[in-house]
């Protein structure tokens, strides 16, 4: 399958993309829950548990293996 | 005749916002540090009029209610507030891209399949359901986001607020 990245350097970036446009919505309970899963998962890369967060094995590069 | 109209002027004399209605001058003056603005009061004619309306289209001010989020209660409300039609614009085209089109703001491409499920689950309900449709039979209508507009004000207006 197409996964659209190829680093997990760059899903990183891209959940912390997300991230800071979610600082914008309104604090619901819901929103807040879901803005710190994200948060934690942005913690999970950076600790290279990657089995956390991703379906797909990651190299030790940080890159996603195909 | 001439009309009454209130004109806020920035520290460098450029005009940031008008009006005519007594009300909306009021409510201005209580929710803005002052210190940032000179007022005057004019009693303008139908051609200053004109050329105010001409030319400042953006700064003509009015009352608003934004939506935020009563955190007494968890609901959504709305929060009067006055302010110019450029800063009302800028507001709505933040929550617009917030609430929306959050991918046409990141830059790369998502397949979700990669996200563990509750990871799937977190980035639709923080507004990435339009390309994670297979998800959103399990997710009700009311999880969609709101975007904060008093917060997005108060980030990009925030320094011309009086605090509290």
């Amino acid at each position: 399958m197409s996964k659209g990245f190829e680093t997990v350097d760059k899903i990183k970036e891209g959940l912390e993309e997300i991230l800071s446009i979610a600082e914008f919505f309104v604090d619901s309970p819901e929103i807040k829950k879901n803005r710190k899963l994200l948060k934690e998962a942005v913690k999970h890369i950076e600790q290279k548990k990657y089995d956390k967060v991703l379906t797909v094995e990651v190299d030790e590069d940080g890159d996603i293996i195909e | 005749m001439k009309v009454k109209y209130y004109l806020y002027y920035s520290k460098d004399n450029q005009l940031y916002a008008y009006t005519d209605e007594k009300s909306i001058s009021k409510k201005f003056e209580s929710q803005r540090k002052m210190k940032k603005f000179h007022k005057k009061v004019k009693e303008l004619s139908r051609d200053e009029i004109n050329s105010i309306a001409r030319n400042f289209q953006l700064n003509k001010l009015e009352l608003k209610g934004l939506r935020t989020m009563d955190n007494l209660t968890g609901k959504v409300v709305e929060c009067e507030i006055a302010l110019t039609t450029n800063e009302l614009l800028v507001v709505r085209h933040d929550s617009f891209l917030s609430s929306n089109d959050i991918f046409l703001e990141v830059s790369w491409d998502l397949n979700p399949k990669i996200f563990k499920k509750r990871i799937q689950k977190a980035l639709r309900i923080l507004g990435c359901y339009t390309v994670m449709d297979d998800f959103s039979k399990n997710i009700p209508d009311d999880d969609y986001v709101v975007a904060d507009e008093v917060s997005i004000f108060i980030r990009r207006f925030g320094k011309s607020m009086k605090e509290g």
